[in-house]
C-alpha cells in the first residue's frame, strides 16, 4: 500500500537530493519575471512530459536500462544529460538508504548513467506508488526547481513564485495522467525544445553561473 | 591491523569570505603534492572562480581540481545536502584515483557554516586578522570545534590594528584543547605547520582511527553578562 507521506518526502525540497543547485533551465533562459509562468508551462509540456513518462514507465516496471537509453535519446544536450545523471545519482543515494532491498540496488550496479527520471520511477515503485504518482512527482519537481530558483535570479517575491507553482497544478495533473496512460509498447513522447537546448548548451560554458543547470 | 581505507581522506576547509581558504588549499597542495596524491573540490559562488584560481597556481594538474555550483546556498552544500559535493569527490576519485587526500573548500559563508560528517572527515576553519580580532571571542561551531582553527594573515595584523595574541587566547579559551594556528600563508614555516597537521590526520585516517567530529551547526548558548557556556537545560525559551 502506497504511503502518501512518502510521496511528500520525495517531493520535499528539504530532502537532500541536490536539487538546490539547479534552476530547471531558468538561469540559462535569461527571462524577465512575467515570462516565467509561460516558461514553466512550456517546460512541463516538453521536457517535463518526457521525464514524467520515463518515471511512470520505470514505476510500472519497464526495463530501467532501456529507459536510460530512451531518456538519453530525448535529452540532446550533453550538459543536461550530465545534470540529470548527477541528480539521479543523488536521488539514488537517498533511495538506497530508504529501500536497500529494492531493485534500486541492482539498478545502481547495472546503470552507467542513472538519469533522475528512471531513479525516481524506481524509487516510487519501491515506495509502492502508482506510475501516476511518480509522473506527478517528476513534473512537480521540474516546476518547483524553477520556482524556487526564481527569487535568486529575478527581482520577484517568493510568494509570487509559489503562486506560479500553484497555477500550473492543473497542468501537472493533466500531464501526469497522460504519462501514466502510456503502456509498455507505446512510444514515449519526444517533443523537442531547440531554443531551450541551445541556451542550456551556452549556459554550461558561461563563467558567472550560480546554478548547475 | 586495519586495512588501508579505500577512499581518500576528505579535508574540509571552511570560513568566512576572503579569509584565505583557497590560498591555504593552494599552499597545502604545494607542500604535499610531491609525497601525496591530491585533489581539490571548490564550492564557488560563481561557477568555478576558485577552481580557476587554484589551477592558475600550478600546484596540481588542472583535472585534479573540480568546481561545484551551489545555487547561492554554500551552507546547504556542505551541511544539509552534501549530494553535489559527495558526487564531485567520488567522480574525482573515480577519474583520477586512487587519491590520498581530497580538500573540499566551502564557499565563503558565515560563522555557523561547518561541514557535515557525511562530507568531511576532518575540517579546518579559517579566520583572518582583517575580519576583526573579536571574531574568535564571538565563537560559533567552526571557531570552537573545527578540528583545526587557522587564524590567517597575521602578517597584516599591525596594519589593521588586530591583536593576534588576543585572537589566539580567545580561541584557546573556547576550543578545549583543540589546535589553533596563527599563520601567514606568505611564511613557509606556517604552511609547513598546517601541512604537518594534515599529515597527522591522514595517518589517523589510514589507521582507521579518524572518526569525524562534527562541530555541529549551532553554537552553545552564551550569556554576554557572565560569558559562561550553558550546557544545562534552559528553563526559559530562547529565540535565536
Ligand atoms: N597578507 C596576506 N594575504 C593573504 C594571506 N592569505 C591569503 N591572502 C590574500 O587574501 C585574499 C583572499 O584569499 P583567498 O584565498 O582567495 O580567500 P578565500 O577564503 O578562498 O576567499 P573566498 O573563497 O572568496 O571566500 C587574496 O588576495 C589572498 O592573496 C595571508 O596570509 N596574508
Ligand atoms: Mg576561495
Amino acid at each position: 500500500m502506497a504511503s502518501s507521506a512518502l510521496e511528500l518526502l520525495l517531493a520535499d525540497g528539504r530532502t537532500p537530493t541536490g536539487g538546490f543547485a539547479h534552476s530547471g533551465g531558468l538561469e540559462a533562459a535569461g527571462l524577465t519575471a512575467p515570462e516565467v509562468p509561460h516558461f514553466l508551462r512550456a517546460r512541463l509540456r516538453t521536457v517535463g512530459l518526457i521525464d514524467a513518462s520515463v518515471a511512470a514507465r520505470a514505476a510500472a516496471g519497464d526495463d530501467p536500462l532501456e529507459l536510460d537509453d530512451a531518456w538519453a535519446a530525448r535529452t540532446p544536450v550533453p550538459a543536461l544529460r550530465d545534470a540529470g545523471r548527477r541528480l539521479g545519482r543523488a536521488l539514488l543515494r537517498l533511495g538506497l538508504r530508504l529501500w536497500p532491498d529494492s531493485p534500486l540496488d541492482s539498478y545502481a550496479a547495472a546503470s552507467a548513467t542513472t538519469p533522475r527520471p528512471v531513479v525516481l520511477g524506481l524509487a516510487g515503485r519501491a515506495a509502492g506508488m502508482e506510475p501516476i504518482a511518480a509522473a506527478r512527482l517528476s513534473l512537480y519537481d521540474d516546476a518547483a526547481t524553477v520556482t524556487s530558483a526564481a527569487p535568486k535570479l529575478l527581482a520577484v517575491d517568493a510568494l509570487d513564485t509559489a503562486a506560479w507553482l500553484a497555477g500550473v497544478a492543473p497542468l501537472i495533473d493533466a500531464l501526469a495522467a497522460r504519462a501514466a496512460a502510456l503502456g509498455p509498447t507505446d512510444p514515449l513522447p519526444a517533443p523537442s525544445t531547440p531554443l531551450l537546448d541551445r541556451r542550456a548548451h551556452a549556459h554550461h560554458t558561461e563563467d558567472r553561473r550560480l546554478f548547475v543547470s | 591491523m586495519s586495512a588501508e581505507p579505500e577512499r581518500a581522506l576528505r579535508v574540509g576547509i571552511a570560513g568566512p569570505v576572503g579569509t584565505g581558504k583557497s590560498s591555504l588549499a593552494a599552499a597545502l597542495c604545494g607542500a604535499l603534492s610531491d609525497e601525496l596524491r591530491l585533489g581539490v573540490v571548490t564550492n564557488d559562488i560563481y561557477t568555478d572562480e576558485d577552481a580557476r584560481f587554484l589551477r592558475s597556481q600550478g600546484v596540481l594538474a588542472p583535472e585534479r581540481i573540480v568546481a561545484v555550483q551551489t545555487g547561492c546556498c554554500p551552507h546547504t552544500a556542505i551541511r544539509d545536502d552534501v549530494s553535489e559535493n559527495l558526487l564531485a569527490v567520488e567522480t574525482l576519485e573515480a577519474a583520477e584515483g586512487p587519491l590520498d587526500i581530497v580538500f573540499v573548500e566551502s564557499g565563503g559563508d558565515n560563522l555557523t557554516a561547518t561541514f557535515s560528517p557525511a562530507l568531511a572527515d576532518t575540517q579546518i576553519f579559517v579566520l583572518d586578522c582583517a575580519g576583526g580580532d573579536d571574531v574568535p571571542r564571538k565563537g560559533g561551531p567552526g571557531v570552537e570545534r573545527a578540528d583545526l582553527l587557522v587564524i590567517n594573515k597575521i602578517d597584516i595584523a599591525p596594519l589593521v590594528g588586530a591583536s593576534v595574541e588576543r585572537m589566539v587566547s580567545d580561541a584557546n579559551d573556547r576550543r578545549e584543547g583543540r589546535p589553533t594556528f596563527p599563520t601567514s600563508l606568505r611564511a613557509p614555516d606556517d604552511v609547513v605547520r598546517v601541512a604537518d597537521w594534515v599529515r597527522g590526520e591522514l595517518a589517523r585516517h589510514r589507521a582507521g582511527e579518524l572518526v569525524p567530529a562534527d562541530p555541529g551547526p549551532m553554537a552553545p548558548h552564551v550569556h554576554a553578562a557572565d560569558d559562561h557556556h550553558h550546557d544545562h537545560e534552559h528553563s526559559h525559551a530562547h529565540t535565536h
